[in-house]
C-alpha cells in the first residue's frame, strides 16, 4: 500500500467528519427552522427549497450531460400548469398531480434532447430558447387549459383529504427536496455519472469505452426536465396561484445564475446557489429594475473569473473528500494476471480482423486506397508507413470512427463495416489513441474502472438505493481497476488528476483503461510517440505480457526498434496503398520499405 | 540569427519540451530530426509564436520574440511552413498566395514577388484560378512554400515538407529549398526523412522525448550508421 | 399579392438578421446569443434619435449603427475575448447570453416599457402595383436587404480583407501564420455584425412597433432563419429568412394571432431535427458524426 495512498485516506476521513458534521447541522437546522420563522420565512425557505430541485434538474442538465439549456423556466412552467390541471380539472389526488406534471415536462424536454444526436450543443441551447417562446406563448393563449395572461388558482393543498398548512408543506417540500438532493448523489456518484461526465469531457473517447451517447444525453435531460417539472408541481399547489409571467426569461436567468453561482458540475453547487440567488434579490427591493442588470452582469463575469462557482472554489481545499474508498480495502500479494481477465473467445475463427479492399476518400483525396489485411489470433501485428500514409484512416475506419467509402471489415467471422465504434467495444474491440484522451474530470483510477463499465449489471433504481449488488459491483471494478494500475505503475497516483501524470504515463493510463475493457482485439495507435527510451522498453515488455495472455494487438508505431523486435507479422503502407509485408526479419530487409521511409538514397 | 536557450514548453500541466538550446546561423540549412511525438512541431509553433513557452528565451537578430505575436514574427521575416502544408482549401490558388501576403500593403511589392514566384512555380500560375483544395499533395507542398516567400522571410521554417509526398516529389521539394537557401534565405527545417534532409543541411539536431540528444554537422549524423540507428530506427 | 410581398419584405430583414448571425458564426464558430439584443438597440436608439433629437433617417440611422458598432464590440471584448479556445468549452453561451440580459434591462430604464411606434419611411406611403397596394417601406425593406447581401458577398470574395475572413473561418491558425491577426478579424466581424443588426432593427421597426423586447420577439426569429437556412452563409442568410417570411403569413392565417410565433419555432425546431445543417446544409456543420473531430 502506497503511503500517499494512506496518507490521502486520513485526509479523507478527517474531511469527510467534517462534512458530515456539517450537513448534519444543516439538516437539524433545518427541521427546526419552521418552530422559530415566521410564516413568511417559512413560506420563504419552502421556496429555496423548489429552486433547490430545479437548480439540481439544470445541474446534471449543464454540469453534468453538457447540454446548456434555457428551457428550464419552460420545463417547470408545463410541470406547473399540467399537475395545476390535473389537480383542479381533473380532480386527480394531489400527489398523482405532481407525478403527472413532473412526467409531462421530461415528455416536452424530448424537443430539446432528440436531436442532441445531431447537432452541436449551442443549436440545442437554440431549440431551447424556442421552445421557451413555444411554452410561454401556448400558456397565453391557450385560454381553456391555463386560464391565459389572468393565471389560474389552484385550491388549497390537498393531501389524502389533510389539507396542508404552511408549516406542514413546508416539511413536505423539505422531504421531496432532500430526495432529489440524494438522488443526484446517488446517480452521480455511480456508473451513471461517470458515463455522463466521460461524454461531456471527450465524446470520441466516451464512445471508445462504449457509451452510447446520444442515448445517455436523451436519458439525462429526459431525467432533469422531470426534475424541473416536479419542482413546478410542487410550485403550483404551494404558491396557490399561476401566470404564465411566473416562467419567462427572467426566471430563466435566475435558473442559470443559480449554477453559475453556486458551481455547474458539483452536487452542492444547486443548493449553494439556490440560497445565494434567493437571498441576493432581497437586497434590489428597492430597486428592482437594477437587479436584472446585476444578474446579467454576474453571467457574464462568473463564468470567467470562476467557472467552477462556489462549491467547485470550496472543493479546492478538500481534495481527498472525492477520493475512492474501495481501492484501499484490498492489497493483493501476487502479481495481476491479465491471462485469467480475458474473455474467451468461442466462435474459433483464426484470423481475427480480416479487412478487404478497405478504401477511404475525404473529397478528391484518397487516403486509403483497396487495403487488405488479415490479423491472426494472438499475434501482435504492426500497420507501419510514413507519416500520412493512411494508419491513422485505417485505424479509425478498423474502431469505427470513420465510414469507409468502400470495402469490408470482418471482425471474429463477423461483418462489421460501417458499425458504430459504442457497439464495436461490446464486441470485444478496443484502442487506443494517436493524442491521449482521457476523462479529465474523472481521477485516475475511476479512468481505468470506466473501461469495466460493460461488466456491470447493476440498474438505475440499484444506483438510487445504493444497494449491496451496487456496492459489490463497484467494489469490485475499483479492485479490479487498482490492479491494472499496478501492472502501469501508477497505483499511487489512483486518486490524481490524470493531467498531473507526464505524458508517457497518460499513454500508460489509456493502455490499462483500454485493456480493463477486456478487448480480443487491442489496437494501439502510436503508444509510444512521446514516449522515453526507458518508457518504451517498459511499454514493449507490457505490450509482450497482453500477447501472451492471448490478446490480439494491431499496433501502429514509428519506433522501429520496438516494431522489428516485438511484431509477428508487419504491414506497410504508403500513399495508402500496401507496399509490403511479412515477418520482421523480411520487411526489414525490402528495399521499396527503405526508400518509403528514409527517402531516395537510403 | 536565431538563438533558442534553455526552451520548456508545455501544454496544461505536462511538459513536452525541456530544457533545450540550439541556434541556426545566416545562411544555414538546419535540420531537427526526430520521431513522432518527440516536440518537433511544439517547439516551431513556439518559435513562430502560435504557442507560448513555459521558460527560455528565443532571440532572433539579438531581439528576444518569444512573447511576440505570429504576426509580429511575420514582420520581422519568420515565416513557418505548417505540417500537413495547411494550405486554404476553398481559396482559389491565386488567393492563397495572395494571403501569403496579407501584412504587405504596397500592391508594387505584391505584383512583383507575384511575378517572382510564378517564375519559380509555373504550374502555380497554370493553376492560380483552381481551388486549392484540387490541387495534388506536392502542388500544395509548393503552394505553402510560395505563400510563405510572399513576404521574403529572412527565415524559412519547414514542418515535415515531405509529408505524405512521394520520393520523387519529396527530392523537388529539397532541391527547391536547396535553391531557396542559396539565394539568400536561411532555412530551419523538421523531418522524418532523415537520408533526404541531412544531405541538404548544414548542421541537424536530433530530438527525443522533448531532449536534444545529439548535433553535428548533416554528413557526420548521416554517415555515422550507428547514430541513425539509434535515433531513426533500424530501417 | 400584398401579402407575398409583406412575407418578401419581412422574410428579407429576418435574412438581414440571419446573416449579421452568420458573420460571427463563420468566424468564430459561435452564435452570438446576444443578437436580438443588438437588433432591439439598434431600433431603439434610431427611434430615439428620430423622434427625440429630430435627426432625419440617415443621419439617425448611420448613428445608431455606430452606437452598434461600440455595442458589438464592447460584447466581444467583455463576454467572449477572454474565453479561450470556444470550441472546447460552450461557457460563451451563458457570458452573450447575460451580455444580452444587461442590454435589454438597460433598455428598458433608458427607453420605458411602452411600444413606441416607429414612422415608416416616405412616411408610410403606398403606390399600387398590379391593383393591390404596396408601401414603398416595404419594398425599401427588399431592396435594402438585398443591396446588404450582395455588398458584402462582393466583399467576402473579392477583397483583401474578405479573403482574411474566409482564412480565419477556416484555419485560424494557420492564418496567423499568414500575418492576419485573427481575432482583429473576429473583432471586425462583430462590428460588421452589430452594423448590419442595427439596420434591420430599425427597418422591421415600424411593423412590429419599438420596444425593448424586440430582442425576445425578433431575435429568437433571426435564430430561426439563420437555422433553416443553414449558418454561416449568404445564401442560407436569404433562404431562410425567405422562408421563414412566408411560413409567417401563412401561419397568420391559419392560427389565431398570438400562437403565429410559436408556429415559427416550431419550425425551426422541426428543421433542426430533419435538416440538421439547414435547407442549405451548410459545410462547417458537425452532424454529429464523430469524423468532424481530429482523432
Amino acid at each position: 500500500m502506497p503511503n500517499s495512498l494512506i496518507k490521502a485516506n486520513s485526509m479523507q476521513k478527517k474531511y469527510s467528519r467534517i462534512f458530515i458534521l456539517f450537513w448534519t447541522a444543516l439538516l437539524l437546522i433545518s427541521l427546526v427552522l419552521p418552530l422559530f420563522a415566521g410564516d413568511y420565512y417559512t413560506r420563504f425557505i419552502s421556496l429555496i427549497f423548489i429552486y433547490i430541485i430545479l437548480a439540481i434538474g439544470y445541474n446534471i442538465s449543464a454540469g453534468f450531460s453538457g447540454i446548456t439549456s434555457f428551457a428550464f423556466a419552460a420545463h417547470y412552467g408545463v410541470g406547473a400548469y399540467v399537475s395545476a390541471v390535473a389537480i383542479t380539472r381533473y380532480n386527480m389526488p394531489f400527489l398523482v398531480g405532481l407525478l403527472a406534471g413532473a412526467i409531462a415536462s421530461g415528455i416536452v424536454g424530448l424537443a430539446v434532447s432528440l436531436p442532441s444526436s445531431k447537432v452541436k450543443h449551442h443549436y440545442l441551447a437554440l431549440i431551447s430558447i424556442g421552445l421557451l417562446g413555444i411554452v410561454q406563448q401556448v400558456l397565453n393563449e391557450w385560454q381553456w387549459f391555463t386560464g391565459g395572461s389572468g393565471g389560474m388558482y389552484i385550491p388549497s393543498w390537498n393531501f389524502f383529504n389533510i389539507v396542508l398548512d404552511t408549516f406542514q408543506k413546508y416539511y413536505f417540500i423539505f422531504v421531496i427536496m432532500l430526495f432529489c438532493v440524494v438522488l443526484q448523489r446517488n446517480l452521480l456518484k455511480s456508473r451513471w455519472g461517470r458515463d455522463l461526465i466521460a461524454i461531456k469531457n471527450n465524446e470520441i473517447a466516451a464512445a471508445g469505452v462504449g457509451i452510447n451517447f446520444s442515448k445517455y444525453r436523451i436519458a439525462g435531460y429526459f431525467l432533469c426536465s422531470m426534475l424541473a417539472g416536479l419542482a413546478g408541481s410542487v410550485y403550483a399547489s404551494f404558491s396557490g396561484y399561476l401566470s404564465p409571467d411566473t416562467f419567462n426569461f427572467e426566471f430563466t436567468v435566475f435558473i442559470l445564475l443559480m449554477a453559475v453561482v453556486g458551481g455547474e458540475g458539483t452536487l452542492t453547487g444547486p443548493i449553494i446557489g439556490a440560497v445565494f440567488v434567493t437571498v441576493i434579490p432581497m437586497l434590489f427591493n428597492a430597486t428592482p429594475d437594477l437587479k436584472q442588470i446585476v444578474f446579467g452582469a454576474l453571467l457574464v463575469i462568473l463564468p470567467q473569473i470562476m467557472p467552477a462557482g462556489i462549491a467547485g472554489n470550496i472543493k479546492k481545499y478538500f481534495k481527498e473528500i472525492d477520493n475512492n474508498k474501495y481501492i484501499l480495502e484490498k492489497a493483493e500479494q501476487n502479481e495481476f494476471d491479465i491471462a485469467r481477465n480475458v474473455t474467451e473467445n468461442n466462435t474459433g475463427t483464426v484470423d481475427i480482423l480480416v479487412v478487404k479492399g478497405l478504401t477511404k476518400r475525404f473529397g478528391g483525396v484518397t487516403a486509403v486506397d483497396g487495403l487488405d489485411m488479415t490479423i491472426k489470433r494472438g499475434t501482435i501485428h504492426s500497420l507501419i508507413g510514413p507519416n500520412g500514409a493512411g494508419k491513422s484512416t485505417t485505424v479509425n475506419m478498423i474502431t469505427g470512427i470513420d465510414k469507409p467509402t468502400e470495402g469490408s471489415i470482418i471482425f471474429n467471422g463477423e461483418e462489421i463495416t460501417g458499425n458504430k465504434m459504442f457497439n464495436l467495444t461490446r464486441k470485444g474491440l478496443s484502442r487506443t489513441y494517436q493524442h491521449v484522451r482521457l476523462f479529465n474530470n474523472l481521477s485516475v483510477v475511476e479512468n481505468v474502472a470506466i473501461g469495466g463499465r460493460l461488466s456491470y449489471t447493476y440498474s438505475i433504481i440499484d444506483s438510487i438505493l445504493r444497494t449491496r449488488k451496487m456496492k459489490k459491483e463497484e467494489r469490485k471494478s475499483f479492485h479490479e481497476a487498482m490492479e491494472y494500475l499496478k501492472i502501469i505503475d501508477l497505483e499511487d497516483k489512483a486518486n490524481y488528476d490524470p493531467e498531473s501524470l507526464s505524458a508517457g504515463q497518460q499513454k500508460l493510463l489509456e493502455l490499462a483503461r483500454a485493456l480493463y475493457m477486456k478487448p480480443e482485439l487491442l489496437v494501439l495507435d502510436e503508444p509510444c510517440a512521446g514516449l522515453s527510451e526507458t518508457e518504451t522498453k517498459e511499454f514493449s515488455k507490457i505490450i509482450k505480457k497482453i500477447r501472451n495472455a492471448g490478446i490480439s494487438i494491431l499496433l501502429i508505431e514509428h519506433h522501429m526498434d520496438l516494431v522489428m523486435e516485438i511484431s509477428d507479422y508487419i504491414t506497410v503502407i504508403d500513399y495508402g496503398k500496401k507496399i509490403a509485408e511479412g515477418d520482421p526479419v523480411s520487411v526489414n530487409s525490402n528495399p521499396v520499405v527503405r526508400t518509403a521511409y528514409l527517402g531516395e538514397g537510403a | 540569427m536565431l538563438q533558442v536557450e534553455n526552451l520548456t514548453i508545455g501544454y496544461g500541466k505536462t511538459e513536452v519540451v525541456h530544457n533545450i538550446s540550439f541556434h541556426v546561423q545566416k545562411g544555414e540549412i538546419i535540420t531537427i530530426l526526430g520521431a513522432n511525438g518527440a516536440g518537433k512541431s511544439t517547439i516551431l509553433n513556439t518559435i513562430v509564436g502560435l504557442h507560448q513557452a513555459k521558460d527560455g528565451s528565443i532571440r532572433f537578430q539579438g531581439k528576444e520574440i518569444s512573447k511576440a505575436r505570429p504576426d509580429q514574427l511575420v514582420k520581422q521575416g519568420i515565416r513557418l511552413v505548417p505540417e500537413g502544408r495547411q494550405i486554404f482549401p476553398q481559396h482559389t490558388v491565386l488567393e492563397n498566395i495572395l494571403l501569403g501576403a496579407y501584412i504587405e500593403k504596397n500592391a508594387n511589392k505584391i505584383d512583383s514577388r507575384l511575378q517572382s514566384i510564378f517564375e519559380r512555380f509555373p504550374r502555380l500560375e497554370e493553376r492560380k484560378n483552381q481551388m486549392g483544395g484540387t490541387l495534388s499533395g506536392g502542388e500544395q507542398q509548393m503552394l505553402a512554400i510560395a505563400r510563405a516567400l510572399m513576404t521574403d522571410p529572412t527565415l524559412l521554417i519547414l514542418d515535415e515538407p515531405s509529408l505524405g509526398l512521394a520520393p520523387i516529389i519529396v527530392g523537388e521539394v529539397f532541391d527547391l529549398l536547396k535553391q531557396i537557401s542559396s539565394s539568400g534565405v536561411t532555412v530551419l527545417l523538421v523531418e522524418q526523412m532523415a537520408n533526404s534532409a541531412l544531405k541538404i543541411s548544414d548542421r541537424a539536431y536530433v530530438l527525443e522525448t522533448g531532449r536534444i540528444v545529439l548535433e553535428g554537422k548533416g554528413e557526420e549524423i548521416r554517415n555515422n550508421s550507428d547514430i541513425a540507428k539509434a535515433y531513426l530506427g533500424s530501417i | 399579392m400584398q401579402e407575398i410581398v409583406t412575407a418578401l419584405a419581412n422574410g428579407s430583414i429576418y435574412a438581414l438578421m440571419a446573416l449579421a448571425i452568420g458573420i460571427i458564426y463563420s468566424t468564430t464558430q459561435i452564435i452570438n446569443f446576444a443578437h436580438g439584443s443588438v437588433i432591439m438597440i439598434g431600433a431603439m436608439s434610431s427611434y430615439w434619435l428620430l423622434s427625440f433629437a429630430q435627426m432625419n433617417f440617415i443621419t439617425a440611422m448611420l448613428l445608431a449603427v455606430l452606437i452598434n458598432i461600440v455595442l458589438s464590440i464592447v460584447i466581444y471584448k467583455v463576454s467572449v475575448e477572454k474565453l479561450g479556445d470556444l470550441t472546447n468549452n460552450s461557457r460563451w453561451i451563458v457570458t452573450l447570453f447575460g451580455a444580452g440580459i444587461i442590454i435589454d434591462n438597460t433598455a428598458r430604464i433608458l427607453f420605458g416599457t411602452e411600444p413606441k411606434a416607429y414612422p415608416y419611411l416616405f412616411d408610410g406611403k403606398v403606390i399600387p402595383i398590379f391593383g393591390s397596394k404596396i408601401m414603398v417601406h416595404e419594398i425599401m425593406m427588399i431592396l435594402v436587404a438585398v443591396v446588404i447581401g450582395i455588398v458584402y458577398q462582393i466583399v467576402i470574395q473579392k477583397t483583401n480583407f474578405g479573403r482574411a475572413v474566409r482564412a480565419v473561418s477556416f484555419r485560424p491558425d494557420t492564418s496567423r501564420l499568414m500575418g492576419i491577426r485573427s481575432n482583429h478579424i473576429v473583432l471586425i466581424c462583430f462590428a460588421i455584425s452589430g452594423a448590419v443588426a442595427a439596420i434591420s432593427g430599425a427597418l422591421i421597426a415600424p411593423i412590429t412597433f419599438a420596444s425593448y423586447t424586440m430582442t425576445y420577439s425578433i431575435g429568437i426569429k433571426a435564430f430561426a432563419a439563420a437555422l433553416i437556412g443553414g449558418l454561416g452563409n449568404t445564401k442560407g442568410a436569404f433562404i431562410g429568412g425567405i422562408s421563414l417570411g412566408l411560413i409567417e403569413e401563412i401561419a397568420n392565417m391559419v392560427v389565431p394571432g398570438g400562437l403565429k410565433d410559436a408556429i415559427s419555432f416550431l419550425i425551426m425546431i422541426i428543421v433542426i431535427i430533419v435538416l440538421p445543417g439547414g435547407i442549405l446544409s451548410a459545410k462547417l456543420f458537425n452532424k454529429g458524426e464523430l469524423n468532424a473531430e481530429k482523432v
